[in-house]
């Protein structure tokens, strides 16, 4: 059973081309589709790359740190059914060490309040276990001890 | 002759027709096919032929099957069926210029472009993407990267691209306040808008926050509705009823890597990121109309949110990129103003028929018979919602 049963959320098909991104995440590894001939990384994963137009790819393991660079705050629920969720963010992420175009990612941010959540705040990738064959990537602000 | 104009001016719409307005869910009882039948019917009343003689439909993101439709009417044939692609109302452009294309090349005689929707219980546009997690919790596609998050609703992720414009422009919440109450100013004198009383900055500031930074009243309504234009050649529609409303142009498109847009992709340049993500067909549109702002006499735009209503005007160069905010700030979507917006009063104060009546308030002002009515209105430009690739637009013409 997906933990996001119980949350009330859906969950993501493991498809041919997208079943990578969420198995690496299970094991704790933030993956990024990557074009075998010219390097460009993509995301959400397609069929092609943009940047040459090949068909040949792999993941390709990523450090999991960036930047936010858009969000919003759910402050009332889509359906009652959510309600239980109470607020949370909705969060874009823009990643570091990516070639090509910026590689950004929707996600959540975690442990981080209302005043904090701002544009450009640092982040670093944790997993969220969905079931046992994935998880979803989420995000923690970096702490500097 | 410059590429992409054949089709310039070739076609009218020549008939508008729509049910009476609902609430969400008051119409749900009667069936779409019967609204979208009802609201063809006028149409055709309006436009002064019979149903039996549209040979064509044409509809976009719609489950009504043209099977039913030509059988219903008794037409002698079926002679063009299609629809388009693109989320909500982005599609809606694309759908007349299909027609268009139709009739203009001798394909049919009469199209109809036609879209319903009743959003009871779980057809909830406002809940979309958490009524597709109800309805079937493990998500395929794009999407697959943003509801299982909690991204549950158009307003969550129109809040991302306005959250951005924000933080790269410096827009503001009294800068969107402005839609919407200009919206009200032009629904109090349409006797058919659900939202007629007048809406202050402050009324604005007051509604609760639904998706940061967007509060309820930057949120368009949830309606019922049938709707139905009828397109003919401009030739037949000189001969029929009404004035004809030209088809100067009518175009869907959208700009490198935009896919999905904010359903499923965040990958596009950034400048389309904190966008209506039309800039391409801003640019087809008025190459192919030979029609630019300068020409433009008013604006009609899709309004499911007032962010996005603003980045269209810029996406459309209505003002510069980045100016959106303090150009509607400073009262130029009004009556009187330089290029009136949304004389009907939109999404956000008429009713939410998914560009459908931004068409049909187009054809009212070329034809002099709008409630706020523009004079001399000529070039009327309609813009369809920002979404998915590909968004739309069309320019209605009281000159071939």
């Amino acid at each position: 059973m997906s933990a996001n049963e119980e949350r009330g959320l859906p969950w993501p098909a493991l498809e041919p081309t997208t079943a990578g991104y969420w198995r690496a995440a299970r094991e704790g590894r933030l993956v990024i589709q990557r074009c075998d001939v010219c390097g460009t990384h993509r995301h959400p994963p397609t069929e092609a790359c943009y940047a040459c137009q090949s068909l040949a790819w792999s993941w390709a393991d990523v450090p999991g740190t960036g930047h936010v660079y858009t969000y919003t705050w759910a402050d009332r629920p889509v359906t009652p059914q959510l309600a239980h969720l109470g607020v949370y963010n909705i969060t874009v992420v823009e990643l570091d060490a990516t070639q090509g175009e910026p590689v950004r990612v929707l996600t959540r941010v975690d442990d981080v309040s209302r005043e904090e959540l701002r544009v450009g705040l640092e982040v670093e990738v944790a997993f969220e276990r969905l079931d046992d064959e994935s998880a979803l990537p989420v995000f923690r602000p970096v702490r500097t001890p | 002759m410059n590429e992409g104009t054949w089709l310039r001016g070739r076609t009218a719409i020549a008939g508008i027709g729509h049910t009476p307005w609902g609430k969400r869910g008051e119409h749900a009882a009667k069936g779409h096919l019967r609204l979208v039948v009802e609201a063809i019917t006028q149409a055709c009343e309006d436009a002064g032929i019979s149903p039996k003689e549209v040979d064509g439909y044409s509809s976009y993101v719609t489950n009504i099957d043209p099977a039913e439709l030509f059988t219903a009417f008794g037409a002698d044939r079926l002679r063009f069926a299609t629809q388009t692609w693109g989320g909500g109302g982005g599609a809606m452009g694309g759908a007349f210029l299909n027609a268009a294309l139709a009739v203009a090349s001798g394909q049919a005689n009469y199209v109809v472009v036609h879209k319903v929707m009743t959003m009871e219980g779980d057809n909830r546009y406002g809940q979309a993407f958490g009524q597709i997690g109800m309805k079937n919790p493990v998500v395929p596609g794009p999407m697959a990267f943003a509801i299982p998050y909690g991204l549950q609703a158009p307003g969550q992720m129109f809040a991302l691209a306005a959250r951005r414009h924000m933080h790269k422009y410096g827009t503001t919440d009294d800068q969107f306040a402005e839609v919407t109450i200009n919206a009200r100013l032009m629904a109090a004198n349409n006797p058919e808008a659900r939202f007629r009383v007048p809406c202050t900055i402050e009324d604005h500031h007051a509604s609760p926050m639904i998706a940061d930074p967007l509060r309820l009243f930057d949120f368009c309504m949830e309606s019922d509705y049938g709707c139905a234009a009828i397109v003919t050649t401009a030739e037949r529609a000189a001969d029929l009823r009404q004035k004809p409303a030209y088809l100067a142009g009518a175009v869907g498109a959208a700009p490198y890597r935009y896919g999905h847009a904010l359903m499923g992709s965040y990958n596009m340049p950034d400048e389309d990121f904190a966008s209506s993500g039309q800039r391409a067909a801003a640019e087809e549109l008025y190459r192919v109309s030979g029609r630019g702002v300068a020409e433009l006499d008013a604006v009609m735009v899709y309004d499911h949110f007032t962010a996005m209503a603003i980045m269209s005007l810029e996406d459309f160069g209505i003002c510069p990129k980045g100016e959106g905010g303090p150009y509607v700030a400073d009262g130029n979507l009004r009556m009187g103003g330089p290029l009136p917006v949304n004389t009907h009063g939109g999404n956000l104060a008429e009713v939410y028929a998914h560009g459908m009546t931004h068409v049909f308030e187009a054809v009212r002002q070329v034809r002099g018979t709008a409630n706020n009515q523009v004079a001399g209105a000529e070039n009327v430009l309609v813009i369809a919602g920002s979404s998915p690739s590909p968004s739309s637009g069309l320019i209605v013409s009281g000159v071939r």
